[in-house]
């Protein structure tokens, strides 16, 4: 409800936005095709393997929600599996299955993904099981109470961990407004509210051509998978992209404001190990500052080089998992450092993460650093890439975005076009009042 | 030089293609190399002409069961101090190198193995052969590094037993093992760690990291012949006999329901159930395989089936069961409501029962055998996925275990599932652990 009028505020408001830059460019061995009612497609062949994915992507995750309905993409990802009007769960699963392949998803705060990976051969049944659930989902009350009792157990599950725990209170101290501070799996009282009737309107809503990308990849050539593409999901609901869609995209950098001031939360957890996150606001995916900030974040702590590896673990021992991410965004993005530590080095692990930070805004980076940063981000990039799924989930992804699937070819130049100059720009335009969110146990200093 | 490498790659066995579907997209079909040097150095190469990435695997057979309780995590601890400096790199030096070449490194150490891996582009490969055989030979296990890095491996054990699932792991190993070194925990005790000396790591290092201990493995876009003799003389100067190595006691047969049960700050039950299973040379590990993919893998498992979506007593179930060189456990993990863990004891023992007792349909031996099949192609279609998977087979059975592992696995009859099952869920013997809220806590 809060939600609604703040939105209602700033659409007015409005300020224009730096648009992502959309290129049409075709990539060689991919092609991008929409289909009458709406639904973008993205086919690349990759005949090295004998296998095809098949991957939806669509936009409904928790950057949609808000407190009330917090978890429903998560819950209603779950429904899917568990039987369309013409199948039940137990054959869906048979189905895939018994062909040697394999039915995934995952949400995101942005997006929900559900893709099958089979081999070639049975490519045309993996589509009819995939276009099956993203149009007839049964939503059986039986399930919704299967469902129900598993969402409830994700949440804890996810609270169990201290890790997980202190990366929620982040989200929650960093977006006061935005619906990003909300988890994927939901509140307990969000979950326990949520009814079937909820769910299918939300399904109806969302699950829609226009608001979805397919990617095929693998081996196929574009013609079959077009043409399969063509008849197996022509089916799908045609309606528009969800309003608040479009409108969220005017408004929601007014919605995470830089914070005034530093803050920090912290809960107390009888727990072996203190665990610490520690990050700023940072930009959208097609933000003209987003490569600079990528190699600002390898030069922070991507890697078993980077600086807080080598200042907070090589060098003192302090930690061992301690890293920063750069968070790529339909909205409003991070930037995170997070470590977990010994509880008496708790205060210390944070002044070298903060002195760290204030390296970036007052020294230039060498030369030479910026060039291995860049390298390293090149170099992982194209080995991230090496499955098939990811290679099918890249493109998706930032289609799906608004920076266009060919962002993904795009990127490496972009980085390589990185100064010193523009890390330092970015460190000190971006890494200001920082929000830090700690879990302890109460001893911790 | 050149022309006796090729002399002797020549002797070597060229074994047949482990996959052999060939794809419609016409890629020449893998080919798989293994040799062994003079000094018993085994090297493995597979072409992968269809990428630019190779991936570097180098595999010591040394894991927590070569240890004792004095020199428990030992192995794991060696394997940090790999990064940290030889004769000719100051510590630190190795990761940056790799990662100024865009390439990414790391290691795994587990009961049975340790392993170090780095992939990069294929044209990096003399570099990062370079950096790892030098880690791997000429570790200098500096006093200083030592006590820096033993903070390191301690925070690694807090972060383990922060998480529950994990941690429930842990407790069931020591649960369920008396006799045998699989009772240890890969990381140690957070005591031993900080009091173990650098001579204990050097032992280990000197006993351990020999040639006829260790395997390369490369897998990308590389000629066989001409990796091989790379690694060749990347290791010709390599020595060294293995340490005596104390036979392992055999572990008895469980005696009973053995349980442990620790209340913790947690919101929901997990429990893990542990069955004495097959070692990966044992001819009943194929079908055990299929028997995890029947029970608790994929959406269609019949646990899942049962526990979650007809009898809703737990909300995650799934089944593992690593290949081993020594027998491992069976292990069926679940998460509950708190209140629920008993009931769900109770209802996975029921489904064992119904596998030993009513044997398995032919779908659901389809559906299990397809699937693993089928997970087991994807995960070796990259160029470490693969190199993981030959690295692993001939570390912990032979090269033939990966070879001929899908064609194993067709063969794998409903009998076969039925017999194993048998074998291995006796419901008077085995071992379970339980993490759950205090009593009277919270809900």
């Amino acid at each position: 409800m809060r939600l609604v009028v703040v939105f209602a505020l700033l659409a007015v408001l409005a300020v224009a936005v730096p648009t992502p830059r959309v290129s049409s460019g075709q990539q060689p061995g991919m092609t991008r095709h929409v289909l009458d009612n709406g639904l973008v497609v993205i086919i690349k062949e990759n005949p090295s393997s004998d296998l095809v994915v098949t991957e939806a992507l669509v936009r409904a995750g928790p950057r949609l929600e808000d407190p009330a309905t917090s978890g429903t993409t998560f819950f209603l990802r779950g429904m899917l599996v568990r039987g369309t009007e013409r199948r039940t769960g137990a054959e869906i699963a048979q189905t895939i299955e018994s062909l040697g392949g394999q039915l995934g998803g995952g949400t995101r705060a942005d997006f929900t993904t559900l893709y099958t990976i089979t081999p070639s051969r049975h490519v045309d049944v993996a589509m009819e099981v995939l276009a099956d659930l993203l149009t007839n989902a049964r939503v059986d009350p039986q399930d919704v109470e299967t469902q129900r009792r598993v969402s409830l157990s994700r949440i804890n599950q996810n609270a169990d961990q201290p890790l997980s725990r202190a990366l929620d209170l982040f989200n929650g101290a960093l977006y006061p407004y935005h619906p990003y501070a909300q988890s994927v799996f939901g509140t307990a009282e969000s979950v326990n509210a949520l009814t079937r009737a909820q769910l299918v309107e939300f399904y109806h809503r969302h699950f829609t051509a226009p608001n979805m990308v397919l990617v095929v990849a693998g081996n196929i050539t574009q013609a079959a998978a077009l043409e399969k593409v063509k008849r197996v999901f022509a089916g799908l609901r045609a309606d528009p992209v969800p309003r608040r869609i479009r409108w969220l995209r005017l408004v929601e950098r007014a919605l995470a404001p830089t914070p005034g001031a530093s803050l920090e939360v912290r809960e107390s957890r009888s727990i072996a190990a203190a665990w610490i996150t520690l990050g700023y606001l940072g930009v959208q995916a097609g933000h003209r500052d987003f490569s600079a900030l990528r190699v600002l974040n390898a030069i922070l702590g991507e890697g078993l080089s980077s600086r807080l590896f080598v200042e907070i673990r090589d060098k003192r021992g302090l930690a061992y998992q301690v890293s920063s991410s750069l968070a790529l965004r339909a909205g409003p993005g991070f930037i995170r450092l997070s470590a977990g530590t010994d509880p008496p080095n708790l205060s210390t692990v944070v002044a070298g993460m903060l002195r760290e930070v204030e390296r970036l805004r007052t020294e230039s980076p060498p030369a030479d650093e910026v060039e291995k940063a860049k390298r390293g981000i090149i170099g992982r990039y194209a080995l991230a890439r090496e499955d098939l799924e990811s290679q099918a989930f890249y493109l998706g992804w930032y289609e799906i975005l608004g920076v266009g699937y060919d962002y993904d070819a795009r990127f490496p130049q972009e980085i390589a076009q990185v100064s010193p100059a523009d890390v330092q720009r970015v460190a000190r335009q971006y890494l200001v009042n920082h929000v830090l969110a700690i879990v302890a146990p109460p001893t911790a200093r | 030089m050149q022309g006796g490498v090729i002399a002797a790659l020549l002797a070597t066995l060229f074994l047949p293609p482990a996959l052999a579907q060939a794809p419609a997209g016409g890629r020449v079909a893998p080919r798989l190399l293994r040799t062994t040097l003079e000094n018993g150095l085994t090297i493995i190469v597979e072409e992968s002409p269809a990428t630019d990435i190779v991936a570097l695997h180098t595999w010591v057979r040394v894991g927590s069961k070569d240890e004792d309780d004095e020199t428990n995590g030992a192995a794991h601890f060696l394997e940090h101090m790999l990064f940290k400096g030889t004769a000719r790199r100051k510590p630190g030096e190795m990761d940056r190198e790799v990662e100024g070449l865009g390439g990414v490194l790391n290691a795994g150490t587990s009961v049975d193995w340790t392993y170090y891996y780095t992939v990069a582009a294929g044209r990096y490969f003399d570099q990062i052969l370079d950096l790892q055989s030098d880690a791997i030979m000429n570790s200098t296990i500096d006093p200083a590094e030592v006590d820096r890095e033993r903070r390191v491996v301690i925070e690694e054990i807090n972060r383990r037993d922060n998480f529950p699932g994990s941690r429930t792991f842990e407790l069931l190993r020591a649960t369920a093992f008396t006799t045998h070194p699989y009772r240890r925990s890969v990381l140690g005790p957070r005591a031993g760690i900080e009091r173990m000396s650098r001579e204990v790591l050097l032992g280990f290092y000197r006993s351990h990291y020999v040639p006829s201990n260790i395997t390369i493995v490369v897998v990308g876009n590389v000629r066989a012949s001409e990796a091989a003799a790379k690694v060749r003389r990347a290791y010709a100067g390599f020595r060294g006999a293995p340490g005596l190595r104390p036979a392992r006691p055999a572990e008895p047969p469980i005696d009973g329901v053995r349980r442990t049960v620790v209340e913790q700050d947690v919101r929901v039950a997990y429990l893990a159930m542990g069955f004495q299973a097959p070692a990966a040379r044992d001819r009943d590990v194929y079908a055990a395989d299929v028997l995890m993919y029947l029970l608790g893998r994929g959406l269609g498992g019949r646990l899942r089936q049962q526990l979650v979506e007809r009898s809703r007593l737990a909300q995650t179930v799934a089944a593992s069961f690593p290949s081993s060189e020594d027998p491992p456990l069976f292990v069926i993990s679940a998460v509950t409501e708190p209140g629920a863990a008993d009931r769900t004891e109770v209802a996975i023992l029921a489904e064992l029962a119904a596998v030993r007792e009513g044997g398995i349909s032919e779908a659901e031996l389809t559906r299990a055998r397809n699937l693993l099949e089928g997970e087991h192609v994807y995960g070796t279609h990259t160029t470490r996925g693969r190199a993981f998977d030959l690295g692993l087979a001939e570390t912990i059975a032979d090269l033939e275990f990966a070879a001929g592992y899908t064609g194993r696995i067709r063969q794998v009859t409903r009998e076969d599932v039925q017999r194993v099952a048998r074998r291995i869920f006796d419901p008077q013997r085995y071992a379970i652990s339980v993490i759950r809220p205090a009593q009277g806590a919270g809900r």
